[in-house]
């Protein structure tokens, strides 16, 4: 377990130079936007380009600047996301702190709705599943199909609009000032954004466990537990549902960790000041240290979900070992 | 997913549920255009709630910030300048400048070279400064500031004409020898040149004074020592509202350590309360600050559909930006019970079409009056939105910077605005043409190869692309083919921003002012010594001097331009300032012609219905959140 957990460490170290070298090259060499003109107004002098180009270490050699970014990987106090360098082009403020910032409410929306959509994907698809070709898999299966095909932004504006600005019965879009965010979760102000993203994972989960489920419970170990006399609810829960939920783990470990990136069109529609809108209006205003901070935060994010995600195989699936 | 895609969706829905709830039939007609105030008792107090998709550019720092949206916020409530607006509109003298700190206008010497102001006294800054007065000192300070390289100031450019500014930039002296506190009341400035809009130049927020710090005396930039790259948020007001949290500023500690103001959290936040050191009436007759706090929800890249729904429903008051969706429009300007919470506002600002005068065919004025004369400036106004989007421009400048003398001046004017698409504008356009060079024959279209593939850059996006396919169309009527390329807007200012590209045409360009005084719509693009390697905004390189020219490598040695009438207008004041303008407008589009003048923009608004007063200040192109308040029994 010990070898297991240092080679898992040292594969993210590895992922994060990576992704971070990738994202420093997009950036720099491949620019899509100039942060100085951004920067330095309408009739800028050659010097105030100069100088603001200085500010933003611009004018230091590439591999400086990459060195820079990269020993801000660096798990250290005074070296993680330093604030000399992980500073915004754009608002003059510290990445760490606006991170650190939006993160509550992007795991509130994160959690919120990876429960919503465990609660209502998997049942369905264990019912569907067990009652197949029933009407109510009809059903559940029409739901899969109209949720995994809205798009998100469209099904948020439709609730928004019908729970909020028609009926009244939710709180409207953003959050309350001055309040945190746990108290504007007890005061329903996440449930719109939760259902928004809920809806859409959870059909596709439903789908997959379903599936999953079918093909389970026609493996020959099944059909030995039936003959054994076991009960039928014992194998579909303790035989059956084990295996079928190993790919459904997988998946909800890199969703998870992708919304914890920043789920940036349900933060966008319900006005939510998380991770992800902080990724998108820094990507459009080319703040290269912003972009470099989420995205190396959302790559770890995916490294060590997966890393859960394989910690939790071996419960679901005896036959898994650390190897 | 293209933004356009999601408000096509949100219409979606509206539209549906408009259906579905057998929403009535629109009142018909157009919303009020023009007016910039609303009745209503006026009660001060209340919190004005306002929303906005972008936030300020630069955290608030006053040196850096170069963005009409934290201009508006500095002017209302944070920032008082020598001289300042009074927040209203065209019609209430809104472009003008009054005393603000100053006791009374400047008195400035016979040769317009030494400026004067008397300041107020006994005006005291916000807290924790409240014990600080502001005096002459710290106006030269913020021009120290200004003048730092290391802050980058965005528009330092503006005071080059005081005495030892450059000289203090460059390191080069300790002071800026052209300006002096003559005592704690009275600044004088001197000039190496006139500058007969000095006035607006210290009304912009980069001039508003910076107090000294009471526990470093010395620090030569006062609080903002040691915070050249955030100072916005440790900012000390000295207008009718300050940040939440301003009176926890600690500036006995060190600039690292000191923690900044919880009333402005960027991106998300801009929270202002009263600032109980300002004195109204008659210490500031400007500014009747009526409601109590103002709060702002900075929401960037979020849906402003639902920020517009949210204020139809009184969630929220105004929507801090320069304009509403068209489904938005639609509805308020049609529903009889929203109509009064639209208004449609002189913006300040323009749209043309750039020709290079260095590049064929565009170097023979024949061939740019002629696409003056094909444009359909109606079809391409028509694709913005209709008659909201602005008003059909004659000429380049907007009328209110010109005092309105040229009313009724449009030297290529054709029959609806609508270019070669009318019979007599094709005409008029063909006979401009004929005299060209480039057309041979004489037909009235142009034959030579250079009007064969004429490169022309526009944005991407549904409607600016159609427009672009307009003029496309348009100017293929004379003959003149273009080469039409379209990129997103961080590229294509990136390709005409550089004079060494030879751009021939553009179809995206734009101007706002800086302040209400025509020079700042022609010191950019229209000046010849303005242009510049990076960033160079004069695309047209109108008065480029034949060195210019050859430096960025064009073959044409020689274009039309008007520089020494801009130094002449420049030097000037009053009526004459503003009738020189005027007269170099023409020769702008008589002699000159770098463009094609498609609109003056207007700035759409709505407010909630708790919104009293309504105000629109010509100087920001906002509401003006220091004259509006709020109903008394919504308070």
């Amino acid at each position: 377990m010990i070898r297991y957990m240092i080679r898992r460490t040292l594969f993210l170290v590895i992922v994060l130079v990576v992704v971070s070298l990738f994202t420093f090259f997009v950036f720099v060499k491949l620019p899509a936007g100039d942060p100085i003109a951004r920067a330095v107004g309408r009739h800028p002098s050659p010097e105030l380009v100069a100088q603001v180009r200085k500010n933003f270490g611009l004018d230091r050699p590439l591999w400086v600047q990459y060195w820079k970014f990269a020993s801000g990987m660096i798990p250290w106090p005074g070296l993680f996301l330093n604030e000399k360098v992980y500073f915004s082009y754009r608002n003059q403020t510290s990445v760490k702190e606006q991170i650190l910032d939006r993160l509550p409410v992007t795991v509130a929306l994160t959690i919120g709705a990876a429960v919503l959509w465990l609660l209502i994907g998997i049942p369905i698809g264990i019912i569907s599943a067990i009652r197949r070709g029933s009407l109510l898999d009809r059903a559940a299966m029409i739901f899969a199909l109209i949720g995994v095909s809205a798009p998100i932004f469209w099904l948020g504006l439709v609730l928004l609009y019908v729970f909020h600005f028609r009926l009244g019965w939710l709180p409207t879009a953003g959050l309350p000032k001055g309040q945190s965010v746990l108290e504007s979760v007890a005061q329903g102000y996440f449930v719109l954004p939760w259902f928004s993203l809920a809806i859409t994972s959870a059909a596709f989960y439903s789908r997959m466990t379903r599936g999953n489920l079918i093909e389970t419970m026609a493996e020959d170990y099944i059909r030995t537990a039936r003959a054994k006399g076991i009960s039928e609810r014992r194998v579909i829960f303790r035989h059956g549902l084990r295996a079928a939920l190993t790919p459904v783990v997988t998946m909800f470990g890199m969703d998870v960790a992708f919304l914890l990136g920043g789920a940036v069109i349900t933060e966008s529609v319900f006005q939510l000041p998380g991770l992800g809108q902080y990724a998108l209006v820094s990507l459009y205003a080319a703040d290269f240290p912003a972009v470099m901070g989420v995205t190396l935060l959302g790559a770890f994010f995916i490294v060590v979900a997966n890393f859960i995600v394989d910690v939790l195989y071996a419960f679901l699936d005896p036959r898994v070992r650390y190897t | 997913m293209g933004k356009h895609v999601r408000v096509l969706a949100f219409v979606a829905v509206l539209a549906l549920a408009a259906a579905a709830c057998g929403g009535g039939g629109g009142g018909g007609g157009t919303g009020p255009t023009g007016p910039t105030t609303t009745g209503g008792a006026i009660k001060p107090g209340g919190t004005l709630r306002a929303w906005m998709d972008t936030d300020v550019t630069a955290a608030f720092d006053p040196q850096k910030e170069y963005f009409q949206v934290s201009f508006a916020f500095y002017r209302c409530c944070l920032l008082r300048t020598l001289l300042s607006y009074n927040g209203k509109g065209p019609d209430q003298e809104g472009d003008k400048v009054f005393p603000d700190l100053a006791a009374e206008m400047p008195t400035v010497s016979d040769d317009g070279l030494t400026w004067t102001f008397k300041l107020k006294q006994g005006l005291h800054y916000a807290p924790p400064l409240q014990d600080v007065e502001i005096t002459a000192q710290d106006f030269i300070r913020a021009m120290m500031r200004t003048a730092k390289p290391e802050v980058a100031a965005g528009y330092s450019f503006y005071y080059s004409v005081i005495e030892g500014f450059d000289d203090f930039a460059a390191g080069k002296a300790d002071t800026i020898t052209g300006m002096t506190a003559v005592d704690d009341y009275t600044l004088q400035i001197k000039l190496t040149q006139p500058a007969g809009d000095l006035g607006y130049r210290f009304a912009m927020p980069a001039t508003a004074p910076i107090p000294p710090n009471p526990a470093d005396p010395k620090a030569p930039l006062g609080v903002a020592e040691g915070h050249d790259d955030d100072y916005g948020r440790f900012l000390v007001a000295s207008g009718p509202y300050m940040f939440e949290g301003s009176e926890d500023l600690d500036f006995s500690v060190p600039a690292k350590d000191q923690e900044p103001v919880a009333g402005y959290q960027p991106d998300k936040l801009i929270s202002l309360v009263r600032n109980p050191s300002w004195v109204a009436d008659d210490q500031d007759d400007l500014r009747p600050a009526y409601v109590d706090a103002i709060s702002v929800e900075i929401c960037p890249g979020c849906e402003q559909e639902v920020a517009e729904e949210k204020v139809a429903n009184d969630e929220i008051d105004h929507i801090f930006t320069n304009g509403v969706s068209a489904q938005t429009a639609r509805k308020f300007s049609q529903d009889p019970n929203l109509q009064d919470q639209y208004f449609v506002e002189p913006g300040s600002g323009n749209y043309y079409l750039a020709m290079n005068l260095a590049v064929p065919p565009f170097d023979d004025i024949h061939v740019r009056k002629a696409v003056n004369y094909a444009v359909n400036k109606e079809g391409w106004r028509r694709l913005s939105g209709g008659e909201a989007s602005g008003e059909i421009a004659g000429y380049y400048t907007p009328p209110s910077l010109l005092g309105n003398l040229l009313e009724g001046y449009d030297p290529y004017a054709t029959p609806n605005h609508e270019g070669a698409d009318s019979p007599e504008g094709l005409q008029l356009a063909k006979q401009e043409m004929a005299q060209s060079k480039y057309d041979t024959n004489k037909d009235g279209i142009c034959d030579a190869p250079e009007c064969k593939n004429v490169l022309s850059i526009g944005v991407v996006g549904r409607v600016a692309e159609a427009q672009h396919q307009l003029i496309a169309q348009n100017l293929a009527a004379i003959g003149i083919e273009l080469d039409t390329k379209n990129f997103d807007n961080s590229t294509a200012y990136g390709k005409i921003f550089d004079p060494k590209n030879h751009i021939p045409f553009s179809v995206f360009a734009g101007w706002l002012q800086d302040y209400p005084d025509a020079y700042t719509f022609y010191f950019f693009p229209m000046y010849g010594p303005s242009i510049l390697d990076q960033y160079n905004t004069n695309y047209s390189m109108t008065g480029a001097s034949p060195e210019q020219l050859k430096k960025y490598g064009y073959e044409v040695t020689e274009v039309p331009g008007l520089n020494d009438k801009i130094d002449e207008c420049a030097a000037l004041t009053g009526d004459a300032r503003v009738q020189c303008w005027a007269e170099a407008e023409k020769i702008l589009m008589e002699d000159v012609v770098p463009i094609v003048p498609m609109i003056w923009s207007n700035v759409e608004q709505i407010i909630s219905s708790r919104i009293v007063n309504y105000t629109y200040c010509l100087f920001d192109n906002q509401m003006a959140y220091e004259q509006v308040a709020i109903a008394p029994e919504l308070q």
